[in-house]
C-alpha cells in the first residue's frame, strides 16, 4: 500500500478516526498500531524485526543515556551495529541472492513467508523490509544524539516505536530527528480546521506531482532506460530528462504526501525538499534535495569524518568519501557508488574552482549575483546533477556510458519526435488518445513546473500550501478543481493503480 | 473538520456527476441494471456475465468465435452456452480465460476453443488478463480504467452525434464502389477482401512487403463509421508479387505448448474440448496464405491440435465446409446475415448429429 493507492484512501481515514477516537493517554499506542497495520499491509513478514529493532535500539539507547565512559561508548556501537548490521546484512543478502541458484525450496519457503518474491520468469529475490534504509538510519541518528546528550533518551518505548514506525515516513522518510518528533509525540495533539486544510492541500500538491506528473514521465523514461542502445541522439537526451524530472517529482511528491498525512494526524514533519532544481550549485542541491538524508550525512558521516576541520586534502576526502556512503546507501551496485563519487568530485571541483570562477566573472564584468549568471549556473547545476541521474537509473554502467555518449550521435529533431511518438503510442494504440495523452503530460508537466516556481519565488519559507490557502477564493477553487482533475486524470491514465501499482520510487532504496 | 467536510463534498461534485455519466454512458452493461450493453461481445461485458451466471459449455477465441447469435448456438446444439470470445482477444488470453471459467464453474463440461494460424503466431504474447480479472471483479478499478473511460466518452460522443454505437454487426451492404478499383476498373473480389488480407500481412510478412493501406471514412447503411481502402488495385498487385521469401511468419510453439496442456487438463476434469479452425475466405487462401506459403504451418498446426486428443472442427486448413465470397463480411469474419447462421448450424448442429 502506497500513499497513491485506491486501497490508501480507504485506510487513511479509517486511520484518522481510530487517532482521533482514541483516549489521549493511548493516543500514541492507537498510532502505533495504525502505523504497524500500515506495514503489515506491505511487507508483514517483517514487522517483528522492526518492532525487535525498535525495542533494541530503544533498550541500548536507555541503558547507554544511564551510563559514562566506555561502557556509554560501547552500548553506542551494539545500537549502531544493532541497526547499521541489519541494513548491510539484509541489502548484502539482497544483492548477493537476486536471482542466484538458490535450493529452490529454499526459495519457495520464504516466498510463502513473504520475504522473498519471484523476480525474473524463475529468478528470485529477497523482499527487503519496508524502510529499512529509512528507519535504521533514524535509529542511528538518534542514537549518536543521545551519546553526545543533544537530548535525553525517550523514555516510553510506545513512543520510540512510534518515532521508528510513524506510518506517513517509514517506507521513504523523511529521516526525523529525536528532538524534531520525539516532544511532539510527547505533548497532546489537536486537529484545527486551518491545519486540516493546509495539510490536505500539501497533500494534494504531492499527489498530484506523483500521479499526474512522476508517473506519465516514467513511460518516456522506461521506454528509453529500458532498451537504451535502440536510441541515439537527442531521444538518450529527452529520456535522461525525464528520468531527472520523474525522479524529483516522485520523491518531493511523497514527501509532500507524508507531511500533508502526518499533519493531518496532528504531526508536524521536517520538509524535505527546497526547489531543488534551482539551486546554482551543487552544494546548494545537496541542501535542497532529500534535505533530511543529507544534513544527516553531515551530521553522522562527514563532521565525524573531520568534516572541514583538517584542511583541504583531508576536507575533499571527506566530501568524496561522504557521497560515497550515499551512493551506497541508495543501491549496493556500481552504478550507485560511481553517482555518489560523481556528487563527491562536482562538489569538491566546485570548491576547488571558486575563487578561478570568480574571476572569471570579474573579468566578464558580470554579477555573479545577477539573474543571467543565477539562470547560466541553475542551468550548468541541473545538466550536472542530471548526467549523475544517468548512473542512478541505468542498468549497468556500460549502458550508462552508452546514454552519455550516443546523445551526440546522430542528433535529429525529427528522430527525437518520432521516437516520442511511438513511446507515446505504446500508452494507447489509439492515435487520438496517445496525442491526448502527450498534450497532457506536458500541460501537467508545465503545471509541475509553474507550482514549483511559485513555491520558489512566490511562497514564503517555500510553504506552497500557506500561500495557496492565501489566495482569493475563486483562484483558489479554480485551482482546487485543477488539482483534482488532473490527479483524477493521472489516476486513469495509471488505471487506477490496479493492474500496475507504481511505487514510489525512493521505496527501493 | 465539520468545515472542512463540505468542502471536500463540493470538491467532489463534478467527479460525482463524472461518476453519474460513466454509469449511464459505459457501454458494457457492467453494473448489469441497463437490461443488455452496447457493446455485448466485449470481454467485460461477456465475463461479467458468465460470472453471475455461467453454462457449463463455453466458447472461447476472437471475433470469429465472438458474433454468434447465442440463440441460434441454443437451437442448434440443444444446450445453452456462454460466449467468452472477444474481438481482439489474443491466444494467451483466451487461454487463461478457459482457466478462469473452470475455476469459476466447476461443473463446466464443454468447450469450443477457437484457434488459427493467425492467433497462433510467433510474437503475439499479447495477454491482458491480469487487469481483465481485476476490473470484472473490482468495480472501482473498473470506474477508474483510463480504457473503459475512453470507451465511455466515445460512446457518449457517438450517441450525440446520433452514430449507431455498440458492436459492429458484421453485416455487408456493399456498393458498386467496393467491387472496382481505384481507376474503376473491376477488382476480383470485394475491396474490403483484398484491404483485409494486406492488412494480415503486418504481422505475416516482412516491413515494406506491401505499400501502406489508404482508407477514407464513410457511414455504412447501419450508420456505424467505418472505413474503405482507396488503394486496392496497388494492394493487390504487391499481394500478387510477393513470395514466401517475404513471409515473416513463424509457429508461437509456447502457446502450442499451452494448448496442449490445456487439452490435458481438460482431458483430467471431464471437460469436452474442440478445437474450431474457423473459416476463411478464398481471397485470403489466394493473396495471403498462397504468396506466403503458409499452407505447411497451418498444417502443421492442424496436426499438432488432432495429437492433442481433443476434437478438432476444421474449416481453415481442409475445410469441411465451405462459404462463397458473399457470405463473408471480411476475410475472417462470416456476415451475420448471409454466412454466420450457416456455420452456426454447421459448428453446433453436426455435433449433435
Amino acid at each position: 500500500m502506497t500513499f497513491n493507492s485506491v486501497s490508501f484512501f480507504a485506510f487513511f481515514p479509517l486511520a484518522v478516526l481510530v487517532c482521533r477516537l482514541a483516549p489521549r493517554r493511548w493516543q500514541n499506542a492507537a498510532l502505533l498500531a495504525v502505523s504497524y497495520a500500515f506495514y503489515c499491509f506491505n511487507t508483514p513478514a517483517w514487522l517483528p524485526v522492526l518492532v525487535l529493532d525498535s525495542l533494541a535500539t530503544w533498550a541500548l539507547v536507555r541503558r547507554m543515556d544511564a551510563a559514562e565512559g566506555l561502557s556509554r561508548k560501547r552500548r553506542l556501537w551494539a545500537a549502531l551495529g544493532v541497526n547499521l548490521g541489519l541494513l548491510v546484512l539484509l541489502k548484502g543478502a539482497s544483492l548477493l541472492l537476486h536471482g542466484a541458484a538458490v535450493n529452490a525450496g529454499l526459495w519457495q519457503a520464504l516466498s510463502r513467508l513473504g520475504l522473498a518474491s519471484e523476480a525474473d520468469g524463475s529468478a528470485f529475490s529477497i523482499i527487503l523490509p519496508l524502510g529499512v534504509s529509512f528507519f535504521t538510519v533514524q535509529s542511528v541518528g538518534y542514537a549518536v544524539d543521545v551519546y553526545r546528550k543533544k537530548y535525553a533518551a525517550e523514555p516510553s518505548a510506545c513512543n520510540f516505536a512510534l518515532f521508528v514506525s510513524f506510518f506517513p515516513l517509514i517506507s521513504s522518510g523523511p529521516i526525523m530527528r529525536g528532538d524534531k518528533l520525539l516532544p511532539q509525540l510527547r505533548a497532546p495533539r489537536a486537529l484545527h480546521t486551518d491545519r486540516a486544510a493546509h495539510a490536505l492541500v500539501t497533500f494534494a500538491l504531492g499527489l498530484f506531482s506523483k500521479v499526474a506528473v512522476a508517473d506519465l514521465l516514467a513511460v518516456f523514461a522506461n521506454a528509453v532506460y529500458g532498451d537504451v542502445t535502440a536510441y541515439t541522439g537527442l531521444t538518450l537526451t529527452f529520456g535522461a530528462l525525464c528520468y531527472g524530472l520523474q525522479l524529483y517529482f516522485d520523491f518531493s511528491g511523497y514527501s509532500l504526501m507524508a507531511l500533508g498525512t502526518a499533519e493531518l494526524l496532528g504531526l508536524q514533519l521536517m520538509t524535505n525538499f527546497d526547489t531543488p532544481y534551482f539551486s546554482r550549485s551543487i552544494r546548494e542541491f545537496w541542501g535542497r534535495w532529500h534535505i533530511s538524508f543529507s544534513s544527516w550525512l553531515k551530521d553522522y558521516v562527514y563532521i565525524p569524518l573531520g568534516g572541514n576541520r583538517k584542511g583541504k586534502a583531508r576536507k575533499y576526502l571527506n566530501l568524496l568519501l561522504t557521497f560515497l556512503v550515499s551512493g551506497v546507501w541508495h543501491g549496493v551496485g556500481l552504478t550507485y557508488l560511481i553517482w555518489g563519487a560523481m556528487h563527491g568530485v562536482y562538489q569538491i571541483a566546485g570548491d576547488a574552482t571558486d575563487r578561478l570562477r570568480g574571476r572569471v566573472y570579474t573579468a566578464l564584468h558580470v554579477s555573479r549575483t545577477g539573474r543571467l549568471a543565477c539562470a547560466w549556473q541553475c542551468l550548468c547545476t541541473f545538466a550536472l546533477v542530471n548526467a549523475a541521474w544517468v548512473f542512478f537509473r541505468a542498468a549497468s554502467v556500460h549502458d550508462a556510458l552508452y546514454v552519455l555518449t550516443a546523445q551526440f550521435r546522430n542528433v535529429s529533431l525529427t528522430g527525437l519526435l518520432a521516437d516520442i511518438r511511438a513511446i507515446a503510442a505504446s500508452f494507447n494504440a489509439k492515435s487520438l488518445l496517445s496525442a491526448a495523452f502527450l498534450a497532457f503530460v506536458l500541460l501537467a508537466l508545465a503545471g509541475g513546473v509553474l507550482l514549483d516556481c511559485a513555491r520558489r519565488f512566490k511562497a514564503p519559507g517555500g510553504d506552497l500550501s500557506a500561500r495557496v490557502l492565501g489566495l482569493p477564493l475563486v483562484f483558489r477553487w479554480l485551482l482546487y478543481y485543477a488539482l483534482a482533475a488532473f490527479i483524477f486524470a493521472g489516476f486513469l491514465m495509471n488505471n487506477g493503480y490496479f493492474a500496475t501499482a507504481a511505487n514510489f520510487l525512493y521505496n527501493n532504496f | 473538520m465539520k468545515k472542512i467536510l463540505p468542502r471536500l463534498a463540493l470538491l467532489a461534485a463534478p467527479f460525482l456527476v463524472y461518476f453519474a455519466l460513466f454509469f449511464a454512458f459505459e457501454p458494457y452493461d457492467y453494473f448489469g441494471v441497463k437490461g443488455g450493453a452496447s457493446s455485448e461481445d466485449s470481454v467485460i461485458t461477456r465475463v461479467r456475465a458468465y460470472l453471475s451466471a455461467p453454462e457449463d459449455a463455453i466458447i472461447l477465441g476472437d471475433s470469429r468465435m465472438a458474433h454468434f447469435d447465442m440463440n441460434a448456438v441454443a437451437e442448434a446444439s440443444g444446450r445453452s452456452w456462454s460466449n467468452l470470445a472477444f474481438g481482439g482477444a489474443s491466444l494467451n488470453e483466451s487461454i487463461d480465460l478457459f482457466y478462469l471459467a473452470a475455476e469459476n464453474n466447476p461443473s463446466l463440461n464443454a468447450c469450443y476453443f477457437g484457434v488459427s494460424f493467425y492467433t497462433l503466431r510467433a510474437g503475439d504474447s499479447r495477454n491482458r488478463m491480469e487487469a481483465i480479472g481485476t476490473v470484472v471483479k473490482n468495480p472501482v478499478a473498473y470506474m477508474l480504467n483510463f480504457d473503459y473511460n475512453a470507451d465511455m466518452l466515445g460512446e457518449l460522443l457517438l450517441r450525440l452525434q446520433g452514430v449507431q454505437t455498440g458492436a459492429t454487426r458484421d453485416a455487408g451492404a456493399w456498393e458498386a464502389i467496393d467491387s472496382v478499383d481505384e481507376d474503376g476498373n473491376a477488382l476480383p473480389v470485394r475491396r474490403n477482401l483484398i484491404a483485409y488480407a494486406a492488412t494480415l500481412y503486418q504481422n505475416c510478412a516482412k516491413p515494406g512487403t506491401l505499400p501502406a493501406i489508404e482508407t477514407e471514412p464513410y457511414i455504412d447503411v447501419w450508420g456505424a463509421a467505418r472505413e474503405r481502402c482507396t488503394n486496392p488495385r496497388a494492394l493487390l498487385d504487391a499481394m500478387l508479387a510477393a513470395t514466401p521469401a517475404d513471409s515473416s511468419y513463424s509457429l508461437n510453439r509456447e502457446n502450442l505448448r499451452r494448448l496442449e496442456e490445456l487439452a490435458a487438463y481438460c482431458a483430467e476434469n471431464g471437460i469436452e474440448l474442440t478445437f474450431v479452425l474457423p473459416p476463411i475466405d478464398d481471397a485470403l487462401r489466394q493473396y495471403l496464405v498462397a504468396p506466403l506459403g503458409l499452407d505447411e504451418p497451418m498444417r502443421t498446426i492442424r496436426q499438432a491440435l488432432a495429437d492433442t486428443g481433443a476434437a478438432v472442427r476444421d474449416f481453415e486448413v481442409e475445410p469441411e465446409a465451405v462459404y462463397a465470397e458473399e457470405q463473408y463480411y471480411d476475410g475472417f469474419h462470416l456476415d451475420v446475415e448471409r454466412g454466420l447462421p450457416e456455420f452456426t448450424r454447421a459448428l453446433f448442429g453436426a455435433k449433435e448429429a
